[in-house]
């Protein structure tokens, strides 16, 4: 807010945007805290220019007369079922607030220089075979996948796009990151690298995808991280 | 005679309700649920047009919401997560189903005015409460969804313009154009109501 709602006070000729007026009759402006001063600026604008303070009055009215159809609590019978289906659910473990401390992120990254340390150690003093088994052809070799006559195969479930939803994506998770909205609908067009520049990215939250702004008519485009640490600046897809 | 005065226990916070969640507490599951059932069902109702719909929507964001409370971190509020989880049950539950046009039993019973007598002045505010349901409902369909989701975040949930960029995942400068080009249009829908 602060900065989107910050506008130069000096000009005599200063006219508020539109949505800045929607914002104030939305009491985001308050008269004290920091937009003080651009709440007591509207208001001596809107004080030369009635015609507009009743649009505002307007805007008002709108959200105040939708807020009075708010529908109504469906009562307790209606609930019931819906807490009863809560009550059986087995709740898995919560949140977890605690961040790893540097001293963590230290140890960590120390432990796992120590493991590849000690496993190349092992692998000098006890070079791996470079002829396989004729049973086991090498991964190189083939692509196929041999199981033995006596072991099972092992039985991997697999999960259709339908049941999954994705409800948080970290970035040190994946490589990309999704821009529009899903489900995707019709076709999925791409972009290529090139022919996007990314210039604005809300920072990561709980759970919630960044969204930038639909390109066009794709329906939702993925683009690789990298190209949002080269420029995380304010702008537009192209 | 002496007279003890027994004060109103405090409201647990969000985050101790959470807290007491995380170890089993099933009575935090159900105070959360109480405290936020109704905000949800209300977004709910505006992105699906009818009760039985909205209370499905609530059960699944609910259920997604508990089940997946590891991914909740604590950088925004509890009440913007969860609203998010519950919009978004909404918004696939409509895909699913088809958003069904608005159930005309459903508006043109008002239900409550709890506690008054029925009166001619109060049936006839029900009336015309239910007519301009009706209208908005209507209005509100028109809407792009995005425009829409984010008018119903502000407006029924009574998010600020923060929260719902939070919720949103936008910036605030689009929450605020979303919010004023969609009252625009439903200024323009409800001329006859201003």
């Amino acid at each position: 807010v602060d900065v989107i709602m910050s506008e130069p006070l000096a000009e005599d000729g200063w006219t508020p945007r539109p949505e800045l007026l929607a914002a104030y009759a939305d009491g985001e402006l308050p008269a004290e805290g920091p937009q003080a001063a651009l709440h007591e600026r509207i208001e001596a604008w809107l004080a030369k220019n009635p015609e507009v303070a009743c649009d505002v009055e307007t805007y008002r009215q709108v959200t105040e007369r939708y807020r009075a159809t708010a529908a109504d609590d469906p009562g307790p019978a209606a609930w019931a079922p819906v807490l009863a289906r809560l009550r059986a659910l087995r709740l898995t473990p919560g949140p977890s607030r605690r961040r790893w401390s540097r001293l963590g992120w230290l140890g960590a990254g120390g432990g796992m220089c120590a493991a590849a340390w000690w496993l190349a150690l092992t692998l000098w003093s006890h070079p791996v075979p470079q002829k396989a088994s004729p049973d086991v052809p090498l991964a190189s070799e083939s692509s196929r996948v041999v199981v033995s006559e006596d072991t099972e195969p092992e039985v991997f479930p697999v999960a259709t796009a339908a049941e999954i939803e994705i409800l948080s994506v970290r970035g040190e998770d994946t490589g990309s990151v999704v821009i529009g909205e899903l489900p995707v609908e019709g076709s999925l067009v791409l972009l290529e690298p090139s022919e996007v520049t990314l210039t604005h990215a809300e920072p990561a939250r709980d759970n919630m995808v960044p969204e930038v702004r639909r390109c066009g008519r794709a329906a939702c485009i993925w683009a690789p991280l990298d190209a949002e640490r080269e420029d995380p600046e304010e702008g537009n897809w192209d | 005679m002496a007279v003890a005065l027994a004060s109103a226990p405090p409201v647990p916070s969000d985050d101790h309700l959470l807290s007491r969640l995380a170890g089993g507490d099933r009575q935090a599951l159900e105070e959360l649920f109480t405290r936020y059932r109704l905000v949800a069902y209300r977004v709910a109702y505006r992105l699906l047009g009818n009760e039985a719909d909205a209370l499905d929507a609530v059960q699944d964001g609910f259920l997604k919401a508990l089940t997946h409370l590891s991914g909740f971190q604590g950088r925004s509020s509890f009440k913007t997560w969860l609203l998010r989880v519950i919009s978004n049950a909404a918004l696939d539950l409509g895909r699913q189903r088809g958003r069904r046009e608005v159930i005309s039993l459903d508006v043109a019973r008002p239900r409550e005015y709890e506690g008054d007598p029925l009166t001619e002045d109060n049936a006839s505010a029900g009336l015309e409460r239910a007519d301009l349901r009706r209208a908005l409902d209507r209005a509100l369909a028109l809407l792009p969804e995005a425009q829409r989701r984010t008018f119903i975040l502000h407006a029924d949930a009574e998010l600020s313009y923060r929260e719902v960029a939070e919720v949103l995942g936008i910036s605030i400068g689009t929450v605020m154009s979303r919010l004023y080009y969609a009252r625009q249009k439903l200024r323009v829908y409800l001329n006859s109501w201003m």
